[in-house]
């Protein structure tokens, strides 16, 4: 494939043909920011929190799907993209509860934002739905990324449970018709969650430890293995925390799950700690 | 000062969707003779006689209709963008009701121009009434072989939803997806509908390939300036004594419009003249120094900050506080944003907070930040412009409240 | 088993296209045919046109006008020309009269402000009598 020579903040790129802008940035330097992008997914192009400005466009350019072009001029810092970082962190910021979103907190403390600035109104505070055995959805959480959505739909697993309804600030996720997900087309392979970057979707395992106080992130070890229910050789982290099992995922480069998995991989383990419940045999 | 080109004059009786209409305007003329031309004189036709998209963004006509002819892939598609909805504009309406068979001619001529074999006219599901008419149109049409080559025409109903006119919207509409717009490049005439080359044109601007089809380039140009040929229709609305849809050459004063006896005729007795915002909700407010000094042509407008936009003229006298028609616009702004990004979903619901509290209007800074957030990072053209009308006051402050009295 | 409603709905729908492009003309077909479109229809639209419900409640919840019951429609245009043109006051008044009104984005007939839809047809330079009388006729 050719090569596509480019100018970043004034120094000269050169990136194999079909790169994007973000990565012909993290060439030179340090790749904008991102929040909805995902490695695995189609770009929503929806948060806005990588925009960088090209010389001849009007308006700013999302980085993480432009595609880079020959003699492209590309500024990464400039007055207007700062300001729309800043605006954009916080924005999310006045509406979601991010205090499980790193993403959105680091893109507040590396712009100067102030999350209480633009907080003149309506929020997306709402009801935790906890409905099933297998994860909680708190959208008081959720930055409307359309992750969760991609993993269930095209990008991955095909079911097409979920869904952006409404439109506006009242755009939100549904299974359809409000519906609840152990009444929804949902297969509970939990990939929406894995995909999550904000905690509104989150395994009811944590989220319990979480509302305990139990859940200690740096006390949490992960040990890798295949997962033994059928032939396709699924890659497993086990995330343990006291020597119990409390989330399972797949490592996103793994070259067979790029980290999707089914319901069994993901929170069919309950077998394998089951034996400590068992009365002592005599 | 008033024109008759795209619009009928009053002479002209026949049924809007009877082939004797098509016959009386010309238009018959029109489709048979291109028949005989080959879609290259056709394009170039069109691009001589200098048309500029009339959605909005003046966009070259002629040149997007060469971008879709020369794309590679097949099939390619023909819209006609009937989802007029932006406040203060009503030429389609009036256009498609008064004369449906102009912009159908259009229409079928580009479809023949670029090798589209199938188009669809998307109406908003306000306007049934004119879908009604419209329809009727096709039929005749249909029905009288000028359907050439095979070529199917459909009626898309919108069903309320502003966005869904955004060109990459309307054809996820279409598609049966949600009507938000879609990451440009790749551009419709490239990838448009269903991912195929397509050409996606305003009502107006296909009224005028009609027109200037009958005729010439050289009768075409013969109105408007060199930079900008041709008429316009304007949506005069508010505080003039005749609001309505007027035709217009490019290049006339643009006060005229508004107080010429044939056209606007002026404010109401005893009335001061505050404001006029053009181009629409996502327009510029000008001050009435400003309206003596432009002419009703792109580059003159320019000049001052301003767009024909969707060619709307609202017009407010000094009975109007524009603080109140800012926080209504920031509300039709935050009804309509889909939701998709981030700068417009919050920002749209956040500008219109702020205005409605208390000393909105007060703090500055951040209005502005959060405009140029809206202007620099949104994706498409609703997010980008929801801004503007408050920023051209903003940087007006002789139209503010508190300079007036 | 196939509901009642969905096989009136399949039979609405028969001769169309069954993919997704055919989604927003079976929702108006549905709402022009059998009055309006609600929860039950959805899902036998979906059905129909084999997509997944959840996508159909995504598209159908994006548009403002499908009407989920069979009320009459009242809608009163609230920006900025028909606003100035006292439409508030005409909701007020519409209310008053017993319809069920809400207030609505242009209307596209600010050359005629205030404006209205009553169901499908317009009303300009509206009056709570004109509107009454639309609503009447339309029944």
């Amino acid at each position: 494939m050719a090569d596509i020579t480019l100018t970043i903040d004034g120094v000269r790129v050169t990136v194999p043909e079909g790169s994007t802008v973000r990565e012909a940035c993290g060439q030179s330097g340090e790749a904008p920011p991102v929040l909805c992008f995902h490695d695995n997914l189609t770009p929503a192009n929806a948060c806005r929190a990588c925009v960088v400005e090209v010389e001849g466009s009007r308006a700013l350019v999302a980085s993480c799907s432009r595609k880079a072009e020959q003699d492209m001029v590309v500024h990464t810092q400039s007055e207007r993209v700062l300001n729309a970082r800043r605006v954009v962190g916080e924005l999310l910021a006045s509406t979601s509860d991010v205090s499980l979103a790193p993403g959105v907190q680091d893109l507040l403390s590396q712009n100067a934002g102030d999350p209480a600035r633009y907080r003149t109104g309506a929020t997306w505070e709402q009801q935790v739905l906890d409905d099933n055995g297998l994860y909680v959805r708190d959208y008081a959480k959720c930055i409307l990324c359309y992750r969760c959505v991609e993993a269930c739909g095209e990008d991955a697993q095909n079911t097409f449970a979920i869904t952006v309804a409404g439109r506006g600030f009242e755009a939100h996720i549904d299974a359809g018709f409000g519906r609840s997900m152990p009444d929804s087309d949902c297969v509970f392979c939990g990939n929406c969650v894995a995909v999550c970057p904000t905690g509104a979707l989150i395994d009811r395992s944590e989220y319990t430890l979480r509302q305990t106080g139990a859940w200690q992130e740096e006390a949490v070890s992960t040990t890798e293995t295949v997962c033994s229910y059928c032939g396709v050789g699924c890659d497993l982290e086990l995330h343990v925390l006291d020597n119990r099992i409390v989330k399972v995922t797949s490592p996103m480069d793994h070259p067979v799950t790029h980290g999707m998995l089914c319901v069994k991989g993901r929170y069919a383990y309950q077998y394998v700690q089951i034996e400590d419940e068992m009365p002592e045999r005599a | 000062m008033r024109e008759y080109r795209l619009l009928p004059p009053e002479s002209v009786r026949s049924h809007p969707a009877s082939y004797e209409r098509l016959v009386e305007r010309g238009f018959e003329r029109a489709l048979n003779r291109t028949q005989s031309l080959s879609p290259k004189t056709i394009i170039q036709e069109v691009s001589d006689a200098g048309i500029l998209g009339r959605g909005g963004a003046a966009f070259p006509t002629g040149r997007k209709w060469a971008s879709v002819a020369e794309a590679p892939f097949r099939p390619k598609y023909v819209v006609m963008n009937a989802d007029e909805s932006e406040p203060g504009t009503f030429k389609d309406r009036v256009l498609l009701m008064d004369d449906p068979l102009g912009a159908l001619t259009g229409m079928i001529i580009a479809a023949r121009a670029v090798g589209a074999h199938k188009g669809y006219v998307y109406i908003r599901g306000e306007y049934q009434d004119v879908e009604a008419r419209v329809a009727e149109a096709l039929r005749m049409l249909e029905t009288r072989g000028f359907l050439a080559d095979g070529l199917t025409i459909e009626i898309r109903r919108g069903a309320g939803a502003y966005i869904a006119g955004e060109e990459t919207a309307l054809f996820n509409s279409i598609e049966g997806r949600r009507p938000e717009p879609r990451v440009k490049p790749p551009f419709p005439t490239v990838h448009g509908l269903f991912g195929k080359p397509t050409l996606i044109q305003n009502v107006e601007t296909l009224a005028n390939v009609a027109v200037l089809l009958s005729e010439s380039v050289q009768w075409f140009r013969e109105k408007g300036t060199d930079r900008t040929p041709g008429t316009k229709l304007v949506c005069l609305s508010g505080a003039v004594q005749n609001p309505g849809v007027y035709e217009v050459a490019f290049g006339v004063p643009l006060k005229e419009i508004l107080f010429s006896e044939e056209l606007g005729g002026g404010l109401a007795s005893g009335r001061a003249l505050r404001a006029v915002l053009l181009g629409g909700a996502a327009g510029t407010f000008l001050t009435p120094q400003e309206l003596d000094e432009v002419q009703y042509d792109y580059p003159s407008l320019r000049s001052i900050g301003a767009s024909i936009g969707s060619g709307a003229a609202m017009v407010f006298d000094d009975t109007v506080a524009l603080e109140d028609v800012l926080k209504l616009l920031a509300h039709f702004f935050a009804d309509e944003s889909c939701g998709q990004c981030v700068p417009c979903r919050v920002g749209t619901r956040r500008m219109m907070e702020i205005l409605e509290s208390p000393d909105g209007f007060d703090d500055a800074e951040r209005l502005r930040d959060l405009g140029r957030a809206m202007q620099d990072a949104s994706i498409c053209g609703l997010g980008q412009t929801a801004p503007l009308a408050l920023l051209s006051y903003m940087d007006r402050p002789t139209l503010w409240k508190r300079s007036a009295v | 088993m196939r509901t009642e409603t969905e096989q009136q709905v399949r039979s609405i729908l028969e001769g169309m296209p069954r993919e997704r492009a055919s989604l927003l003309p079976a929702l108006w077909t549905v709402v022009d045919q059998m009055g309006w479109v609600d929860q039950e229809r959805m899902e036998a639209v979906a059905a129909v046109l084999n997509l997944p419900v959840a996508d159909v409640y995504g598209v159908a919840s994006f548009y403002a006008m499908l009407p989920s019951d069979g009320r009459t429609q009242v809608r009163v245009c609230d920006d900025v020309l028909c606003h100035l043109a006292g439409s508030e006051r005409l909701l007020d008044a519409v209310r008053a009269q017993g319809l069920d009104a809400v207030a609505w984005p242009c209307l596209g007939r600010c050359d005629q402000a205030p404006a209205a839809l009553v169901n499908a047809s317009p009303v300009v330079r509206a009056t709570a009598e004109k509107v009454q009388r639309a609503a009447q006729g339309g029944e």
